[in-house]
């Protein structure tokens, strides 16, 4: 009885985690830190509808029109800055709906995988 | 008994307002980045006391010139071209050959340059410590007298405040908005980023990556200075020079690190094909190996792109 209970739990935590797979990264996300009571948003990283992606540190883009696609959990992204490197494909790691992790699965591109790896997105109101 | 009651409150009251406003006002004036900033424009800080930083790095250029090589003391003459000081805060790298690190270590360069300021660092010091109202601001600031550690914090510290974000272009990719920009910014935009390449070394939040590259301004002859390799001492890195900032570059015109281009459009012009220029440069990237072959059309798309990344200072 113990063991089918596990099993069920774990049956449905796994449930869970596929549907926040699932969620799209369309919007805003930001990286922020927390200062004096007030919150900074280091890098916002911004995934927009017609699938380009744009990075912006301290209210400069810093990356602009990037392309990615989004398969379940796994994103494909590359940007011109990265060129000649191939896409580089990571996996999304949602912790909730409204915050995420970029894991890299293969990316050669240095600047992006170190820059994207050690980020814990919150998604950002509109 | 009750109206002097009365009256001695509303006294405290002034007056406790009047100390209160009194000190929040010097407590917004005495802070590192304005005294950096009364300095920047002093002329206390060269040999002879004509000249101040802001003498070259002027604000209505972006805090550039507009000249190819600025004046220094007793009008000698550099031999590159004045870099702005916006958009500072995240270089890795300071003058065209990066030879500080720091922007600390960059502020007190100049001053010491016998052909710019041409005031040693000692002098300076001196200098500052004489003057009583410094002296009495960097105690303020600082708990301690000037030195060279607090003066290159102070001006580092006003360097620091000349962040420019917000440009047309931030507007438009940022915020979605797509009147900040006109369709000739967005051709533009795309140029710059596939067929004249110019993101495979100008990326990164103020466009200058944090390389140093060989555009071909270097043949040994009529250009002459070596870059880069000045300071590595490396031969590959001959004729290198760090990658200029795009940020304001609308405003910093004439551009390279000889300012030998007087418009944005000769700098196009020069992409398109360099050989037109300079012949026989030595060790050029290989990124510019062959002509763009860009139309008439398209360099105006890229220079208009490049004029939508003037932005106005941040409050």
């Amino acid at each position: 009885m113990k063991t089918v209970l596990t099993l069920f739990i774990i049956a449905i935590f796994f449930s869970c985690s596929n549907k926040e797979n699932n969620t799209s990264l369309e919007g805003k996300w930001a990286y922020n830190h927390s200062h004096d009571d007030k919150t900074y948003h280091d890098f916002i990283a911004y995934f927009k509808t017609d699938g380009t992606y744009d990075g912006i540190e301290d209210g400069k883009v810093t990356i602009a029109g990037g392309r990615y696609t989004q398969n379940n959990d796994t994103m494909y992204m590359n940007d011109a800055s990265c060129n000649p490197h191939p896409k580089g494909s990571y996996k999304i790691i949602m912790w909730a709906k409204d915050s995420m992790r970029l894991d890299p699965i293969i990316d050669s591109c240095d600047n992006r995988r170190e820059g994207t790896k050690r980020f814990l997105f919150k998604r950002m109101n509109k | 008994m009750k109206w002097l009651l009365t009256i001695s409150i509303i006294v405290i009251v002034i007056t406790t307002t009047l100390v209160y406003c009194t000190s929040a006002n010097s407590k917004s004036t005495d802070t590192a980045e304005v005294l950096g900033e009364k300095l920047f424009f002093d002329t206390i800080l060269s040999g002879n006391k004509t000249i101040s930083c802001a003498s070259c790095h002027k604000p209505e250029f972006a805090f550039a010139d507009s000249i190819s090589l600025s004046p220094g003391i007793h009008g000698r003459l550099g031999v590159r071209n004045t870099p702005s000081a916006m958009n500072v805060s995240d270089q890795p790298h300071f003058f065209w050959d990066g030879r500080a690190a720091t922007l600390e270590e960059q502020a007190l360069i100049p001053i010491a340059n016998p052909d710019e300021m041409d005031l040693p660092i000692d002098s300076a010091i001196q200098r500052l410590k004489n003057d009583a109202v410094y002296n009495q601001l960097f105690q303020n600031i600082f708990k301690e007298g000037p030195s060279a550690k607090t003066l290159a914090i102070a001006l580092s510290k006003f360097q620091r405040s000349l962040e420019t974000p917000n440009a047309p272009f931030d507007d438009w990719r940022i915020n979605d908005n797509e009147k900040a920009v006109t369709a000739s910014v967005k051709r533009g935009f795309a140029i710059f980023n596939k067929k004249a390449k110019c993101v495979q070394c100008h990326f990164g939040t103020n466009f200058n990556n944090t390389e140093f590259r060989n555009i071909g301004l270097f043949d040994g002859k009529q250009f002459n200075d070596s870059g880069r390799s000045a300071i590595t001492k490396l031969p590959e890195d001959i004729g290198k020079f760090k990658i200029g900032p795009l940020r304001n570059i609308a405003l910093t015109a004439p551009y390279m690190h000889n300012g030998m281009f007087k418009t944005l459009r000769e700098v196009i012009d020069y992409y398109d094909d360099p050989d037109k220029v300079v012949l026989h440069s030595i060790n050029r990237d290989s990124l510019l190996a062959q002509p763009l072959h860009l139309t008439e059309q398209e360099k105006v798309d890229l220079e208009n792109f490049l004029r939508s990344l003037t932005g106005k200072r941040s409050e």
